[in-house]
């Protein structure tokens, strides 16, 4: 895995960044050790029209319809300068408190997609459940196919893309887990507790 | 509305127009000047005659250009009737020498006689117009196009005659192959009934010679039932194309399936003037490609619906991924994902280069 804060590539047994000595500590320091009451959408912002809000919220619970373990989160903010979004993004994910998500969705299954309107930037964060589906890389990938739209200012419809990608990458994930659940567990330091399972409409 | 009154005064010969009210005291128009006045006297009986007719020896009229009706019927002689002597001498009527009729004129003998054709309608004396000629060496090639057995179709005139020596049968085995099908027609425009057909070597081995004049007759007649000999042209060669069609596909359902035309050369059709046959059309009449062809289109509604139904049961689906556990990290509890970040400032940043940036 990578560290938050410096980007660089740890053991998944680490309890700190080896390269830059990260940890939940340090993160809790700079950004505070309070629970932050926030919703699954949130614009702080301001970027969203009233009128694209509702549909926005539809596809998340769309998502969580299909997904009926996970959620996804977005927080549009303006940060100061200097903020790195990674590290802000993972303080968020675990010391957040998204009070319209429901509690039999943790934020270990959620997946947290941060833009600050300042910077320019957008991140996506996951929990731990999350790690044996998702990647850097993939997760990347997913951001790139809404660069366009961000780029043009375009917030909704880039954050309709990503729930869309992101639809996509863990369709794929479930998918291969099914193939073979221990050695995708395996791969980020987890293992199975109870079997894998489908419910089909 | 005034009413006109026409009075007709035979009365020393007078005709009075006018109305009735318009009339002055002498019974003339008033305002009318009268240029003339014409008096007819007619004849009057005078004692004599009158009893000589009362008597019953004159009848009135019976007299016609001075002869009694007497003398006209029993007139018995021969009466001589005396002609202008100036019209009595015109020279008579030329009896019509139609044997130029007859004659095919020399210059064209070496295009009907002395060679293959170069089209399938041969007309080289322009006995139709150019419309009617495009217009049948199209349905020709069109013919020609979709059978085998293609036609040749000579135009001559009406009356006239084959040189000495030639024929039909002569003109096939000295200037067409022997190993191609094909009809070749003498048509005598305005005469149907003259007309001659004749088939290649293999087309006659196979067909009786009743067969042969029967693809004739049925043109001739179908040409006898028009008038305008153009048009008597087109029906001929369309009842013989659709006799031939015939002839080369009923005969082949009777032969299993298999042409009789099979072992012919039909690759080389020699100097005809033809448009190569369409790849889709030699598709079509593979019968292989048939099968498949709408095989797949009776197969491709199921697939779609399908392809359809799956694609709305997985809109659908529900996806549950298997109950995992493992250690915290760097002190989270929640998790340490970190996927990606992008910047979306700049068209001239890319994620691309990004991408390139952050694996340096």
């Amino acid at each position: 895995m990578r560290c938050p804060r410096c980007f660089l590539r740890i053991h998944l047994r680490a309890p700190s960044c080896p390269h830059c000595g990260f940890e939940m500590e340090q993160a809790e320091a700079k950004y505070g050790e309070d629970t932050v009451n926030l919703h699954q959408l949130t614009d702080a912002a301001g970027v969203l029209r009233m009128k694209e809000r509702e549909p926005l919220r539809d596809a998340l619970e769309r998502f969580e319809e299909r997904f009926p373990q996970l959620f996804l989160a977005i927080y549009v903010g303006g940060f100061e300068k200097g903020v790195n979004l990674r590290e802000l993004g993972f303080w968020m994910l675990n010391r957040s408190n998204f009070v319209d998500v429901e509690e039999a969705r943790p934020n270990e299954n959620g997946i947290l997609l941060l833009v600050d309107v300042n910077s320019k930037q957008a991140c996506l964060s996951f929990g731990y459940s999350l790690m044996p589906y998702l990647s850097e890389e993939s997760t990347f990938g997913v951001l790139s196919k809404a660069h366009p739209l961000l780029l043009e200012g375009e917030y909704a419809l880039g954050f309709h893309e990503v729930v869309d990608r992101m639809d996509d990458l863990l369709r794929r994930g479930w998918k291969r887990v099914r193939r073979r659940p221990e050695k995708i567990l395996s791969a980020v330091a987890q293992r199975l507790v109870g079997e894998g399972k489908e419910e089909e409409e | 509305m005034k009413v006109w009154l026409i009075v007709l005064w035979v009365l020393g010969g007078r005709l009075v127009f006018g109305q009735e009210e318009d009339l002055d005291r002498d019974g003339e128009l008033e305002g009318v000047e009268v240029i003339q006045r014409v008096e007819w006297v007619l004849p009057d009986w005078n004692a004599e005659i009158f009893s000589v007719v009362d008597a019953g020896e004159f009848v009135p009229g019976s007299t016609i250009f001075g002869k009694t009706m007497e003398a006209w019927m029993s007139f018995e002689g021969e009466e001589v009737i005396e002609h202008d002597p100036s019209l009595m001498n015109l020279p008579e009527d030329e009896e019509f020498d139609e044997r130029w009729m007859k004659v095919i004129p020399p210059n064209f003998l070496s295009e009907y006689f002395r060679k293959p054709p170069e089209r399938y309608l041969m007309d080289p004396q322009g006995l139709l117009t150019a419309r009617e000629a495009d217009d049948l060496q199209a349905f020709l090639d069109y013919h020609a196009r979709d059978t085998n057995i293609v036609l040749y179709l000579y135009l001559f005139d009406e009356k006239q005659q084959l040189p000495e020596g030639e024929s039909l049968m002569r003109l096939i085995e000295e200037h067409f192959d022997p190993s191609k099908p094909y009809a070749v027609a003498f048509y005598f425009l305005g005469d149907p009934s003259r007309s001659r057909l004749g088939f290649s070597e293999k087309i006659r081995q196979f067909f009786p010679q009743n067969e042969q004049d029967k693809v004739l007759r049925m043109g001739v007649e179908e040409a006898m039932e028009k008038t305008e000999r153009a048009s008597q042209a087109e029906s001929f060669a369309i009842q013989l194309s659709i006799r031939l069609y015939w002839l080369e596909n009923v005969v082949s359902v009777d032969r299993g399936g298999v042409s009789f035309l099979g072992d012919l050369d039909l690759r080389d059709r020699g100097r005809e003037v033809r448009k190569k046959g369409h790849w889709w059309d030699r598709l079509k009449g593979d019968s292989t490609f048939r099968t498949f062809f709408w095989g797949f289109c009776g197969i491709l509604p199921i697939i779609a619906m399908g392809w359809g139904g799956m694609r709305f049961l997985e809109s659908r689906r529900v996806y549950v991924f298997p109950d995992a556990t493992g250690e915290p990290m760097l002190g989270a509890g929640s998790g340490v994902g970190v996927g990606g970040m992008i910047g979306f400032s700049a068209s001239a940043d890319p994620p691309a280069e990004q991408r390139r940036k952050i694996s340096q």
